[in-house]
């Protein structure tokens, strides 16, 4: 079961905001997988603890040659506020 | 029985142009999609120019033109497109628009291939069902009060009901294989690594894999050749030497030996079980021989699924904040932390905040030796177990999934019974091995039943070339309720 | 009673690449906003990392430099966290497998101050706050940067101050980054804490962000004796992080934000683990320059002090240069044209850095050899050398065979015997024991001479005939 706490923790960090009702089903809904996931707790295991699917060479990085960069309009093109050149966001609004 | 061989060689002898091919769709979609939403957007401008530009190239061309030339297909909508929206059915990115294309999404435009639009989806790739994005739910083309199954729903749905040739999805726990099962087409899911994941927007890093859904293996193979190989954009992929599939498909099976745990048919329906036991004996036919298998660690596939997939989801998803791109909250704010979660919260649906909230759980100090790094090594012990099981056999076979397609009620008191439905497919995935859904049969109402078969790491070819055997045999002809575009074949 | 400061550093450096450090943007600095930037670095659903290889050559060389152990697995781990400048919210850095452990600088004193990692992470953006408002600037952002952690064995300001000179001399002579504090090319964290002797070690404080030496001096006086005073008066201190008020050097508390982040590292799944055999780290080593230390240790020994040898040294084209004319010519009389009119010659620290005059370095050590075998003096080697700065002109130009003839001892004579007769004044000064008064004696025979005569000579003649 996951406890208040753990769960106002994980909201904080996730910069999520629920309220009482969705907190409540959602605490419901996370208990119930951590309880199914919780087998792992018990199984032993020597096994590392990296998974490495793939490993490569320093030798294979990429050079140091510059590439296609995005023009200052495109880089822009989805932000919600942009001002000559760059992203803006204001610190404290009023709202719409 | 390829579609793509088929349309490839029609528009060779010049009995139809890509121009008309492509309207041919583009009015089947317009026709059935309503019934059934697989696609949400419709990119008709581009797709008759790239049409006419398929044209032009193959009278120019002196030699063999590209088998996918002039040939429509759609994408799933988590899959970039340079100048054109990648919503992945969430509000988060309803009007965002990509500044760049996949490079698997590339390779097929260098190739020829026609974008016909954007397919349904559940919201950033999280469910099974295609319902919970923002454009609706996707309807099975077998019995529309059925779910396509998801995340790749309307890719699925729009290879069944052929209003489109084939489709990239994307599978990162069964989304690709699992609406190809429900939706009776074929859902291919390569060795991790072998396909860019440049472009499609991560969902699970480490198990993320494009794949494509069309309506025979050969196409699947077609497809993935022309996909597949290694991206300097995407470092997980495996720089090695990447021949055709296509070239070693000859139906020949003989001495393949082809796995069964009894574990994967647990839980499973009657018709479901009957129809693959039906393939294994197919497979006997043409001269496999099934061995008994077991995987000790197989029921920890699903735990350690989630344990890992949901902490990289929750770290892949800390950039949606409304800031460069995406949705911004409407509402007033005291500083841009309240903004940034005002507008998380507002954006996502509740799929997408449980996993990332269970992510972050998992993450967090006090669980984080217990749960995360338990299950990484976990991870290698499920991968050590495939490494001896196949040993003892070259594939496996199982169900996809435990049911035919389902209703859009079923909505279990405890989420985990909706995840449990995922054992069969989730393993490839956890372990990075390739794995294909094919069509084996139908239920009592004549729904269809997918049969998967996995191999081991890089055996792309043979899983592929052992899924055409029994197509090539089975022949089986499974007719959903509404259909497009059909050809003589 | 004397208190012990325990203290390390961990500063941060940009490495002097081409293109950042996950993406092939430029890394140029002052680019108008948003122009260095692509999908991978701004974020974009669907783009992925692409790791740079110069990162790891720059790595390896300043960890070669530092006397580090380089590891020969690394990988790249997520440090989550939000933050406007931080696209992906997450910064990708090397928390479990950094790319060199185990270093150490060497004091002047012998003292190591061992350094426990170097590890490549990516720099976030720019912001600016104004009128309400955030700007954000990317450019900045995946810009490749190395962290360098030190234990805490720094215990003075001094020896603080040192180790970062020695730290941006080595880094600058390996050339991986210019390390300019000013610039932001290198910013320092301090970690501090104050026990009495023979008492467990104190709270910690963490101070962040210095970008200049004199800065982080002031903030660890201040921190010092913060911390003394409240062990005096028993007063708690917490661990936090501070932040240096530039206005009055003093420090203040950060508000708790940084101790509340769990960053939840974890490794990145979007890049392979990066197997860095022996060839590539022995190539690397085939082209490490010389180290400044073993460069000033060739310096002493050939005779300059070791004042002078650090001046030298601290600019690596500099010391190239020296090095260079020290084949040949005079050590003692090249660091004197160095130091002297060659040092004057050039304004700004960056001249220095950019090191390239007119002159070279052949020209100069012939000079200095022609001083040293006394065919010409000091005077006129240093006007020449001027001339031959301005116009890159060889010596040949100012100075003739018969300039380097010199003055014989005759002549020499006769040419203060000139001097005395006509400066009958000045003699009488002198012998009134205005010693100054010798100086325009010497003066008048350099006249004769046209500057020709050697002074030091003549000022003994002088003497002597005048006794």
């Amino acid at each position: 079961m996951i406890t208040e706490k753990d769960f106002d923790n994980a909201a904080a960090n996730a910069l999520l905001y629920f309220d009482d009702e969705e907190k409540k089903r959602l605490m419901k809904d996370m208990s119930d997988v951590i309880e199914f996931v919780s087998v792992v707790k018990a199984v032993k295991s020597n096994k590392p603890t990296a998974y490495k699917p793939l490993t490569i060479s320093a030798s294979d990085l990429r050079e140091d040659i510059i590439g296609n960069t995005l023009s200052n309009e495109d880089a822009l093109s989805n932000a919600d506020c942009a001002d000559d050149g760059y992203f803006v966001v204001k610190r404290r609004s009023k709202g719409e | 029985m390829s579609s793509i061989l088929h349309l490839s060689n029609l528009l060779a002898r010049k009995e139809i142009s890509s121009v008309e091919l492509t309207k041919k769709y583009l009015s089947a979609i317009n026709n059935i999609n309503p019934s059934i939403n697989a696609y949400i957007s419709v990119t008709e401008e581009m797709a008759l120019l790239q049409a006419q530009k398929a044209d032009d190239m193959r009278k120019q061309l002196k030699g063999d033109a590209p088998l996918l030339l002039g040939i429509p297909m759609a994408l799933k909508d988590n899959l970039a497109v340079r100048g054109f929206q990648t919503t992945c059915c969430s509000k988060t990115l309803e009007n965002f628009k990509s500044t760049y294309t996949a490079t698997a999404v590339q390779k097929l435009f260098n190739n020829g291939a026609i974008l016909l639009g954007k397919t349904n989806m559940d919201e950033f790739a999280m469910g099974s069902y295609s319902n919970t994005g923002i454009f609706g739910a996707t309807f099975n083309p077998y019995d529309t009060a059925k779910s396509a199954g998801g995340s790749s729903g309307g890719s699925a749905a729009a290879v069944s009901s052929k209003i489109a040739p084939y489709t990239l999805g994307t599978d990162t726990g069964g989304s690709a294989r699992q609406p190809a099962s429900f939706c009776g087409v074929v859902g291919y899911k390569p060795t991790y690594g072998t396909v860019s994941r440049y472009g499609a927007v991560a969902l699970a890093s480490s198990f993320d894999q494009i794949s494509p859904i069309a309506s025979t293996v050969k196409d699947c193979a077609i497809v993935y050749d022309t996909i597949k190989g290694f991206d300097i954009n995407d470092m997980t992929t495996i720089k090695q030497n990447y021949a055709p599939c296509l070239d070693k498909i000859n139906g020949n099976v003989k001495g393949v030996k082809i796995g069964i745990a009894t574990k994967m048919f647990e839980n499973c329906s009657k018709d479901v079980v009957d129809s693959v036991y039906r393939a294994i004996e197919t497979y006997r036919g043409l001269g496999a021989e099934i061995v008994d298998i077991t995987i000790p660690t197989i029921e920890l596939a699903l735990p350690i699924y989630y344990i890992i997939g949901c902490a990289e989801i929750s770290s892949n998803f800390g950039r949606y904040d409304g800031i460069r791109y995406g949705y911004k909250t409407n509402k007033s704010y005291k500083d841009i932390d309240d903004m940034i979660s005002k507008t998380r919260s507002e954006a996502f649906g509740d799929d997408v905040k449980r996993r990332i909230m269970l992510g972050i759980y998992f993450l967090s100090k006090n669980n984080f030796n217990e749960y995360y790094l338990k299950a990484i090594q976990l991870r290698n012990e499920l991968t050590s177990d495939f490494e001896n099981v196949f040993k003892q056999c070259d594939l496996i076979i199982s169900p996809t999934t435990p049911t035919t397609a389902l209703a859009f009620d079923f909505n279990p008191d405890n989420v985990v019974d909706k995840y449990k439905a995922d054992i069969c497919v989730v393993i490839a995935n956890v372990c990075g091995l390739p794995a294909i859904s094919l069509p084996c049969g139908t239920d009592s109402n004549g729904l269809p039943v997918g049969m998967q078969l996995i191999g081991p790491k890089n055996s792309d070819s043979r899983v592929l070339n052992t899924a055409f055997a029994f197509e090539n045999t089975a022949n089986l002809k499974l007719n959903p309720t509404l259909g497009g575009v059909t050809y003589d074949i | 009673m004397t208190y012990n400061l325990v203290c390390g550093l961990e500063t941060h450096v940009e490495l002097s690449t081409k293109t950042k450090i996950f993406c092939s943007c430029p890394t140029a600095f002052g680019s108008d906003p948003n122009t260095n930037v692509c999908p991978k670095c701004l974020g974009e659903p669907g783009s992925l990392p692409l790791v740079n290889m110069a990162t790891f050559i720059y790595a390896i060389k300043a960890g070669l430099a530092l006397n580090c152990k380089i590891n020969q697995e690394v990988s790249f781990d997520r440090k989550n966290y939000t933050y406007p400048d931080l696209p992906k919210a997450y910064q990708t850095t090397q928390f479990i497998q950094p790319i060199c452990t185990n270093g150490y600088i060497k004091l002047n004193s012998g003292k190591k101050i061992r350094i426990n990692r170097i590890h490549l992470e990516e720099d976030a953006g720019k912001l600016i706050h104004s009128g309400g408002n955030t700007y954000i600037d990317c450019n900045r952002g995946a810009v490749p940067l190395i962290e360098i952690v030190t234990e805490p064995d720094i215990s003075s300001i001094e020896e603080a101050r040192e180790y970062l000179e020695k730290l941006q001399l080595n880094l600058r002579h390996v050339q991986v980054s210019d390390c300019k504090m000013e610039e932001g090319s290198m910013r320092c964290d301090v970690n501090l804490s104050v026990n009495r002797p023979g008492e467990p070690l104190g709270v910690r404080s963490e101070i962040k962000n210095m970008n200049s030496l004199s800065f982080m001096e002031k903030a660890i006086a201040y921190e010092y004796e913060r911390h003394v005073t409240a062990i005096k008066n028993n007063e708690p201190l917490v661990q936090e992080t501070r932040r240096f008020n530039e206005a009055d050097g003093s420090t203040s508390a950060m508000r708790d934000k940084e101790d509340a982040n769990d960053y939840r590292y974890f490794k990145d799944p979007d890049s392979p683990y990066i197997i860095i055999d022996d060839i590539f780290i022995e190539d690397i080593a085939k082209t490490m320059p010389m180290l400044p230390e073993k460069i000033k240790n060739n310096y002493l020994e050939m005779g300059l002090s070791e004042q002078d040898a650090d001046l030298i040294i601290k600019y690596k084209k500099v010391s190239d240069y020296f090095s260079s004319a020290l084949v040949t010519g005079d050590p003692k009389i090249l660091s004197t044209y160095m130091l002297g009119e060659i040092f004057r010659s050039i304004e700004t620290e960056s001249q220095k850095e950019d090191f390239n005059i007119l002159v070279p370095y052949a020209e100069l050590a012939e000079l200095s050899n022609l001083q040293k075998e006394g065919k010409i003096n000091a005077q006129m080697a240093k006007k020449t050398l001027a001339e031959m700065l301005k116009s890159g002109k060889s010596w040949k130009e100012y100075i003739s065979k018969s300039d380097m003839e010199g003055i014989d001892e005759g002549t020499l004579i006769a040419m203060c015997k000139t001097a005395i007769t006509e400066n009958p004044m000045a003699v009488a000064d002198f012998k009134a024991g205005k010693d100054k008064a010798l100086k325009a004696l010497i003066g008048a025979v350099m006249r004769q001479s046209r500057g020709k005569a050697n002074a030091v000579q003549a000022e003994q003649t002088i003497l002597d005939l005048i006794k």
